[in-house]
């Protein structure tokens, strides 16, 4: 047995999610480096233990969830979704509306996290399910345009009700992650304050990072499970050949509606975890570009997949402070004057008014891109050549390297 | 106090009608450039089935290009200095709409050739991307500040009956008019049937010895140069001062006058296009003031979303798209 | 193909290693280093105002405490930007930060602060809430204050994280809450409120209209939503109200920025109002401008708050139009004023960034180094240049002197006290722009107009 993995000898092992005890190991293995990371015990990975990657990891989290939402709908569902972003804010001003300070120029009933954030995520549900029999009738192109349509009436919603969004431009505050049984002034388990948690002293940041891997790993396992139970495999035969679906008893729209509300509920919760990180969001936050960066990780770890959507969501968020991070790393090895690399680090990089170069790191007007400029541009052109030369993305390269490894030496 | 009122009474019926003149000629000037957005889409999808959402970062980099002519080296107006300046400024346009012709065949060859046969969300996705690569080079080409783009038109209003109707517009009308002709006449050209052989059967125009990547390279062409007219002329008073980096959102506008009008329907790109530009003004001039403050801020915008979202319900295919025929 | 995804592949691991090895780097840029001053530079340096760094302590520091920010052994004081620079007030912001460079590489050749030099740190916000609390994230522990944030809700939004910091903010946002002591304690007012500015520039343009002969004006209002539309609304309401005139069109937050704005023109038109006060970005005021010049309204007099206005206007179609009609007012000093801190800004600017256009905010961004130095060299002389030193340093301060770039500013006493009222006025020319100007011509300095000057100031004109 230890040899054959892809032997199954009973149905519960087949569609276990970690049939092999080799599997069980890695995945516990990487659970336990994941939340040992804010301590610092992670030997060449204790850089992530600093305030700045602790929220970069949190953001991870948060934006997992919502790319595993439209996993669902995308991934094992086929219907092109340009959408979610609407249902992200839908689940972030509900939770505000239920969570929010009360007696402020917005609506907020402050009512704890264990009522909004679910809440957040059955609204999106029914909003989700309520819009989906209207989309569906509609395939392909088509409901793309939809699902875009449905983004910027979104945006005229959350601009129009200030009382509820706090006005365009303005933003409101949304409830943060604390604990209470029913609206007690102090709560009994509080993620915005430093301190001690069994005798070990955090950050609140990574105490916020701890919740919401738990939040995160919560929504990997559901989404792992749809994708072996019966509404999975529907889901699958619809995006193969919906036709085909529906003449085998697969009743079309009812899955479709279903896909739909259970990725809006991803999405809702996103939404809600969303606001309570950040702590102020604006209406516009929740624009065309937030449901293309979500397709984008969906794309760029590999569509279809979990593991790879997850891949993607960890590439698009951290893809801006790598840019950053290697920027500046060109434009100080460009100044040091230091042989071969300088020049070529120079070419790249503008470090005075006049230096010509494509990206330059200077706050004033200079030649060349600034750096979120080029932020943008890579990933625009990152998305292009993940399209063109490896559509499966990070995962499809995580696949050949493993193949290549599992058979070497014989690697041909 | 009371002359006041009667006067007003008076006007009140000539200013109806001046209400109604100006809604119509400004939503016939803004169905103009969503007519000439529409056409450049449904030309390249009905070609090779890829909607094109990096339209409207083309339109606003044949727009900078056309600004960087004529203003910054007056090419090839030094040239032929002899000639009016409107003229001059007109063959500036011409010249960038020409050279945004040849971006959009080389965005073919590199982006789109390689995605023939990848499913529908990575195609969707890749033009999303050259959205945004195209939208941050041109951004940067832009500069910070709006660009104006030297047209010879200015700020010129002439009066037609009780509208004030501004030169650029009617240029705008007339510019889209030609290209509508223009067209016309192309499908019954030998590549224009060409290419609607491709759009019906591609297989069989192939068996007829028709090029399928010769054709796609035109239509993309084609596509990119009437983006970049809808650009130039979108970017002109009084719709705005310039080429700026807000331009190339413009286009997103003209997506449900597409999908209203069918996305493999020439005439009915057209006709939607100025479907949406009528219905956009006419709620701009109209559903506004203290009654209709229960629609929020900024619906005029996005009326044309929820009217294309109604006609979606009745025909999901559009009015005068065809139904696809889907097979198991 | 294949060689294409190696390739692709090799790419995406350098960056990945690339990035971390270097994140325990530091991503300083240094300030534009002042090595081509010529010998006027060193003259003016002796000024007498507390601004001013004088060239004489050449002495080393005594006991200076120090927590973030400042490194006594490598003689560096780094300050940090949270700043828009590829959002949509990017265009403005640019020339900011091109001033501050300028002031901090000119401050560094003429002894800096106690000999330590100043070094920038910036970090692009995108002008977005997410991006002003992660660059803020990123550079919080490494500099001693924050000499400019972009945007009221995005600063509002780190206002908590300034205040557990105690860490000083200097907002190139005019929002009537900063002066407001129970709003932001950390962060710095620097110039008049919008609702004040608004006050200010309609007692201007009504003495205008009637200087002109004629009756009392009607107003019409249009802005974007939030607060720097809604602030300055607030203060055009009120002077209405004070001054009894009659307001024929209330737009107030009805400029919704990618819509057409024709129908904000018709109304305008359709009031038939006198003066016109607008608060909205440049692109959507050149829409709603144009819409309704198209249609014949030619009579009125414009005016909004200082971003409204962009110099590009001159080189457009509106150019004669908005000459005619457009009377601005800026919260300092426009291009080519004729003040020793505007010299020492052209100068700077001829000598060391040639190819710079003539511009109104270059002189915003000195102003802004000019107060964090004087925080600086207050904390530094008071022997306490931790975080909270230099907010208290700050916060005893009440008169701080920008050489005629900007009218003093306090910061002691009541909210009452401190607001800020005086403003520029300039009108838009051509002739000073073909003359090598910014395109503003300067009316008057340090106008404070009778409805601002008399309104009893207490709290913040609009609220969050």
């Amino acid at each position: 047995m230890r040899t054959r993995p892809r032997l199954y000898v009973s149905y519960a092992s087949e569609v276990s999610l970690l049939p092999t005890w080799t599997q069980k190991i890695a995945a516990l293995l990487f659970l336990t480096v994941l939340v040992l990371i804010p301590f610092g015990l992670i030997p060449g990975l204790g850089f992530l233990a600093d305030n700045d990657w602790m929220k970069i990891l949190s953001r991870v989290a948060i934006f997992a969830i919502g790319a595993l939402g439209l996993h669902i709908l995308s991934g094992l569902a086929g219907q092109v979704s340009l959408g979610h972003a609407f249902f992200v804010g839908i689940g972030a001003y509900t939770a505000a509306i239920l969570g929010g300070e009360v007696g402020k120029g917005t609506w907020g009933l402050g009512l704890p996290i264990w009522i909004w954030l679910p809440a957040a995520a059955v609204v999106a549900a029914v909003i989700g399910a309520v819009i989906a029999p209207v989309a569906v009738r509609v395939r392909g192109i088509y409901l793309a345009i939809v699902t875009l349509g449905l983004v910027f009436v979104g945006e005229w919603m959350f601009r129009s009700l200030p009382f509820i969004t706090g006005g365009s431009q303005a933003g409101r505050k949304f409830p943060g992650f604390e604990f209470r049984f029913w609206m007690e002034e102090t709560p009994f388990l509080d993620f915005t304050s430093d301190g001690a948690w069994f005798g070990v002293q955090m950050t609140s940041e990574a105490k916020t990072y701890i919740l919401l891997l738990a939040f995160a790993v919560v929504a990997v396992v559901i989404a792992k499970n749809i994708q072996r139970t019966r509404i999975g495999r529907a889901f699958m035969s619809i995006r193969d050949r919906d036709i085909a679906a529906e003449v085998m008893g697969v009743a079309d729209t009812k899955h479709k509606v279903m896909a739909f509300a259970l990725s809006s509920a991803l999405a809702g919760a996103t939404g809600a975890l969303m606001g309570a990180f950040v702590g102020r969001l604006i209406p516009e936050g929740f624009s065309l570009f937030l449901s293309i960066q979500f397709v984008a990780a969906l794309l760029i770890g590999g569509l279809g997949t979990v593991s790879g959507t997850l891949l993607g969501a960890a590439f698009v968020v951290v893809l801006p402070r790598l840019v950053q991070d290697f920027t500046g790393l060109l434009a100080a090895t460009a100044e040091s004057g230091a042989g071969f690399l300088s020049a070529v680090a120079g070419f790249f990089v503008s470090t005075a008014e006049h230096d010509p170069g494509i990206v330059s790191t200077l706050p004033g007007p200079s030649p060349g891109l600034n750096i979120a400029q080029f932020n943008l541009l890579l990933y625009g052109l990152l998305l292009i050549g993940f399209l063109i030369f490896e559509p499966l993305g990070l995962y499809g390269i995580w696949i050949r390297i493993r193949n290549y490894w599992k058979s070497w030496p014989f690697t041909y | 106090m009371m002359l006041d009122f009667v006067v007003f009474a008076q006007v009140g019926g000539q200013a109806a009608a001046d209400k109604f003149a100006n809604a119509t000629s400004s939503g016939i000037a803004l169905g103009a450039i969503y007519a000439l957005l529409a056409l450049g889409l449904v030309l390249i999808y009905k070609a090779t089935q890829v909607l094109n959402f990096a339209h409207g970062a083309i339109a606003a980099l044949g727009a900078f290009f056309a600004a960087y002519l004529a203003t910054v080296i007056n090419f090839p107006g030094r040239y032929v200095t002899f000639l009016p300046v409107t003229l001059q400024w007109i063959l500036s346009a011409l010249v960038a709409v020409l050279i945004t012709a040849v971006v959009g065949l080389v965005l073919e060859r590199l982006a789109i050739r390689p995605m023939i046969g990848e499913p529908l969300f990575s195609v969707v996705m890749i033009t999303i991307a050259l959205d945004i690569v195209i939208r941050t080079i041109t951004d940067d080409f832009i500069g910070t500040n709006p660009r104006p783009l030297g047209d010879p038109w200015g700020a010129d209003v002439i009066h037609i009956g009780p509208a004030f109707v501004a030169k650029s517009e009617m240029a705008t009308v007339l510019v889209t008019l030609i290209c509508l002709v223009g067209i016309a006449l192309f499908f019954r050209s030998r590549y224009g049937v060409a290419m609607r052989a491709t759009a019906f059967d591609q297989e069989a125009a192939m068996a007829q010895g028709i090029s399928a990547g010769r054709i796609f390279a035109l239509a993309w062409a084609i596509g990119a140069g009437l983006a970049a007219v809808a650009g130039v002329f979108s970017s002109l008073f009084p719709r705005s001062i310039g080429v700026s980096n807000t331009t190339a959102f413009f286009a997103f506008r003209a997506l449900p006058a597409i999908v209203i009008g069918g996305l493999d329907s020439i005439s009915g790109a057209v006709v939607g296009g100025f479907i949406v530009g009528l219905a956009e003004s006419y709620a701009g001039a109209y559903l506004i003031g203290d009654s209709w403050s229960f629609l929020g801020l900024g619906f005029a915008g996005v009326m044309p979303y929820i009217v294309m979202l109604v006609v979606l319900i009745v025909r999901p295919y559009g009015l005068f798209g065809t139904e696809e025929i889907r097979r198991v | 193909m294949k060689k294409l995804r190696i390739f692709a592949l090799v790419l995406v691991f350098a960056l990945i290693a690339a990035a971390c090895s270097s994140s325990s780097d530091d991503t300083t840029t240094t300030a534009a280093s002042g090595g081509e001053e010529t010998t006027t530079t060193a003259a003016q340096a002796t000024t007498t105002t507390a601004a001013q760094a004088t060239t004489t302590t050449a002495a080393a520091p005594m006991e200076i405490k120090t927590d973030f920010g400042v490194d006594l052994e490598a003689g560096t004081i780094t300050v940090g930007q949270t700043a828009d620079l590829t959002g949509s007030f990017a265009p403005l912001i640019k020339p900011i930060m091109a001033g501050q460079q300028l002031y901090w590489g000119w401050l560094n050749a003429n002894g800096g602060i106690g000999g330590l030099e100043v070094q920038m740190e910036t970090r692009d916000t995108g002008y977005t809430v997410e991006g002003t609390i992660a660059a803020y994230d990123e550079i919080r522990d490494k500099v001693v204050a924050i000499s400019h944030t972009t945007g009221s809700p995005q600063t509002l939004a780190i206002s908590d994280a300034l205040e557990e910091d105690s860490m000083i903010a200097v907002p190139a946002t005019w929002y009537s809450g900063w002066t407001d002591t129970n709003i932001a304690p950390t962060v710095l007012h620097l110039g008049a409120p919008y609702c004040l500015e608004s006050m200010s520039l309609l007692d201007w343009v009504s003495s205008e209209w009637a200087n002109e002969g004629n009756d009392a004006p009607t107003l019409a209002l249009a802005s974007i939503p939030g607060d720097f539309g809604l602030d300055s609304m607030a203060g055009a309401l009120k002077w209405a109200e004070i001054n009894g005139v009659e307001v024929v069109y209330d737009g107030s937050g009805t400029i919704i920025p990618g819509q057409d704005q024709k129908p904000v023109a018709d109304a305008i038109v359709a009031s038939g109002a006198d003066m016109v006060y607008i608060t909205t970005t440049p692109t959507t005021f050149s829409e709603v401008f144009g819409a309704a010049l198209q249609q014949g309204f030619v009579g009125a007099k414009w005016s909004g708050s200082g971003p409204t206005y962009n110099p590009a206007f001159l080189g457009s179609p509106i150019a004669d139009a908005i000459q005619a009609m457009w009377y601005g007012g800026f919260y300092g000093q426009p291009w080519g004023g004729d003040s020793a801190g505007m010299a020492l800004v052209m100068q700077l600017v001829e000598t060391q960034a040639p190819d710079m256009p003539a511009n109104d905010y270059v002189g915003l961004g000195v102003t802004e180094a000019m107060l964090v130095h004087a925080a600086l060299q207050k904390a530094y002389d008071n022997g306490d240049m931790t975080r909270a030193g230099v907010l208290a340093a700050v916060k005893s301060l009440d008169d701080v002197d920008f050489q005629g770039l900007a009218p003093n500013e306090n910061y002691t006493g009541t909210t009452a006290d401190q607001v800020q009222r005086a403003i520029t006025l300039y009108r838009p020319s051509v002739a000073n722009l073909e003359a090598g100007g910014s395109g503003s011509e300067i009316i008057e300095n340090d106008f404070v107009g009778p409805t601002a000057g008399g309104f009893d100031f207490q709290e913040a004109c609009y609220q969050f």
